[in-house]
């Protein structure tokens, strides 16, 4: 009688050990399986229109406008540009005291189609956040513009939990209503060290069927690039990242879709080397080459790269390798960002800054542009393809920067 | 921030402050428990600067991992029943299993390593799929082959995956349900002390000893 209740009080304990063993098989593997189909459509290439050869206008034109004339704040940065479906404009900056600080709010100006830009608005400050999110901000900074269908507006932000630029992480915000009112704030998890600390900077990448691939970057204790990947699911949006190169090297990247494959990203530089470094993607933004130095020079400074309709890409950066940002050019390259030529000088003046462009190219060749002047002004400048045509002859010409 | 969530960023401070509470006390208990448990929620709720602790907290950690609460909850019942639910065989697992993932984790995190591993990554299963069944099926075998063993560390991470699987936490990550900073670190610590215990006792010609923490 002994023998079968032995072999029951073995049996038992290992049918539960399998049974748990397989349920956890199951739950490890059932989440994986499950994504299986999104899975695939992961890396749906870039949604990019095919390269045009001529892009005609009558005259060319180039206006240039401060968004924020009088501004009281000591300090206005980082400024963003969307153009919504019906053709309005809005700027987005963050502005306060000083970087980091409390005060600092999220701004946005809308330009109607005359060309008026609104009085600057704060939209968002610390304060409005914790409502929202339920934790404390110390400040905000580096917001971006989404613009989605049907005058639906996304707003990517960070805000520095403690600390500066290394202590923040980033935020989401939905408008309906393009801009006019926001969403509650959703939190994005982005690095599993306490969530730090990945900032935004340069224009997102529009993805075939919807989504976006965001450049972004890490500034904890490496400073390097990552993508972040915004794509439908379950009705919203899912936020992943994906590295682009190691630490320490090239941070704020600016990604430039060259086809539905292919994309070039360029940097700015962390090291000594005081050049712009640009790195080549051929999957769809999934892996990156090695970052390597262009010609164009850089000092800590951030760049902004878009492709114009005619396949030529465009770069907005400091010409220089000191510490000082006091001019803004532009340049051109015909070669996919291998060689570049200077063809305008945005703003030049001495011991000012001229920083962080942020460009648009429209489907009508116009190219729009925002960028930080003198710490706590807004530029907006506008420019047709006749007149970047027209400086690009120039400089050839004469073989110097107009 | 979902309500599963927010009670979750609620509870695991609560639980790690009634712990130390009850280290730090040296009391034992269902009384000394419940005056530490009382204490901690006192402190997790009162209006620091005019909000409780986890609003805080939350600025810098809103994703407590699943093994995290797990080992508090055995640390307190073991402070409460003067019995630890562990052995020191899952403290060993919990502790090895911490301390691993740590290493695989935090310093590509962070720009280290090399250029092309990306381990927070996998943790989307939807973003690099067929990478990310290394990370999925890695843990559920790891939970699996503990659970065979009847190493109670299994459970909690066979909980951590059942957790994901609900998704009640703010990220979409199954690193964040499976390892967390405070968690790597207490790991870490562990580890280095079985390891140090290991080298001490083999200096004395002793063999290290299984043995019941309480």
């Amino acid at each position: 009688m002994n023998a079968p209740e032995t072999v029951v009080r073995s049996r038992r304990p290992g049918i539960v050990r399998m049974v748990l063993a397989g349920l956890a098989l199951a739950a490890g593997l059932a989440p994986w399986w499950s994504a299986r189909e999104e899975g695939w459509r992961a890396f749906p290439g870039f949604d990019v229109a095919p390269a045009v050869e001529d892009v005609v206008d009558e005259l060319p034109i180039f206006e240039t406008i401060e968004i924020n004339p009088g501004s009281p704040e000591a300090k206005a940065h980082s400024a963003t540009l969307a153009r919504m479906p019906d053709g309005r404009l809005v700027a987005a900056w963050y502005a306060g005291s000083g970087e980091g600080h409390t005060d600092v709010g999220i701004f946005t100006s809308v330009r109607d189609p005359r060309g008026a830009w609104s009085e600057p608005r704060r939209i968002l400050s610390r304060e409005m956040m914790f409502g929202s999110l339920g934790r404390y901000a110390l400040s905000l900074g580096n917001p971006l513009l989404l613009p989605g269908e049907g005058g639906k507006l996304g707003l990517l932000f960070v805000s520095i939990a403690a600390g500066r630029w290394s202590g923040s992480s980033l935020n989401l915000a939905w408008s309906e209503d393009g801009g006019e009112t926001w969403g509650p704030v959703e939190k994005l998890t982005t690095n599993p060290l306490f969530n730090l600390a990945a900032l935004p900077r340069n224009p997102p990448a529009r993805l075939d069927g919807g989504g976006w691939a965001v450049p972004v970057y890490e500034e904890l204790v490496g400073n390097f690039p990552e993508i972040l990947w915004l794509l439908p699911r379950n009705g919203g949006f899912s936020a992943a990242v994906s590295r682009m190169a190691g630490g320490l090297e090239v941070m704020q990247p600016a990604l430039v879709p060259l086809s539905v494959q292919d994309a070039a990203a360029f940097y700015r530089d962390v090291t000594k080397t005081r050049r712009m470094f640009m790195a080549r993607s051929e999957d769809s933004g999934r892996a990156w080459s090695r970052p390597e130095p262009t010609e164009l020079p850089n000092f800590h400074s951030g760049v902004c790269v878009v492709r114009l309709p005619d396949g030529r890409l465009l770069c907005a950066f400091n010409d220089t390798t000191k510490r000082v940002r006091e001019n803004l050019r532009l340049a051109i390259s015909g070669d996919e960002g291998r060689t570049w030529r200077r063809i305008a000088t945005l703003a030049e003046e001495k011991e000012q800054e001229f920083s962080y462009p942020y460009m648009l190219v429209g489907d009508d060749g116009w190219v729009r542009m925002v960028y930080s002047s003198r710490k706590n002004r807004i530029c907006y400048v506008e420019f047709n393809s006749e007149w970047l045509n027209s400086m690009a002859d120039a400089a050839q010409r004469k073989g110097e920067v107009p | 921030m979902s309500g599963g969530a927010a009670v979750w960023t609620v509870v695991v401070p609560w639980l790690l402050l009634t712990w130390v509470f009850l280290w730090v006390s040296g009391r034992r208990g269902w009384w000394g428990c419940f005056v530490c448990g009382a204490v901690a929620a006192a402190v997790v709720m009162f209006p620091w600067l005019g909000h409780p602790l986890p609003f805080w907290t939350r600025a810098l950690m809103a994703n407590f991992s699943v093994p995290l609460a797990g080992v508090l909850v055995i640390a307190v019942a073991g402070r409460v029943s003067g019995k630890s639910l562990f052995t020191s065989a899952d403290w060993n697992a919990a502790w090895i299993f911490g301390a691993a993932g740590a290493v695989a984790l935090y310093p590509s995190a962070l720009g280290l390593g090399p250029r092309n591993l990306d381990a927070y990554a996998l943790g989307w299963p939807w973003l690099f799929w067929g990478q990310s069944f290394v990370l999925f099926a890695g843990v559920a075998v790891v939970a699996a082959f503990l659970l065979w063993r009847c190493n109670r560390f299994g459970i909690l991470l066979l909980l951590a995956l059942l957790g994901y699987s609900v998704g009640f936490q703010e990220s979409e990550n199954l690193w964040d349900y499976v390892l967390d900073p405070v968690f790597a670190a207490a790991a870490i610590a562990g580890v280095l002390r079985l390891g140090f215990r290991g080298l001490f006792l083999r200096n004395r010609g002793e063999a290290p000893r299984q043995k019941r923490l309480s």
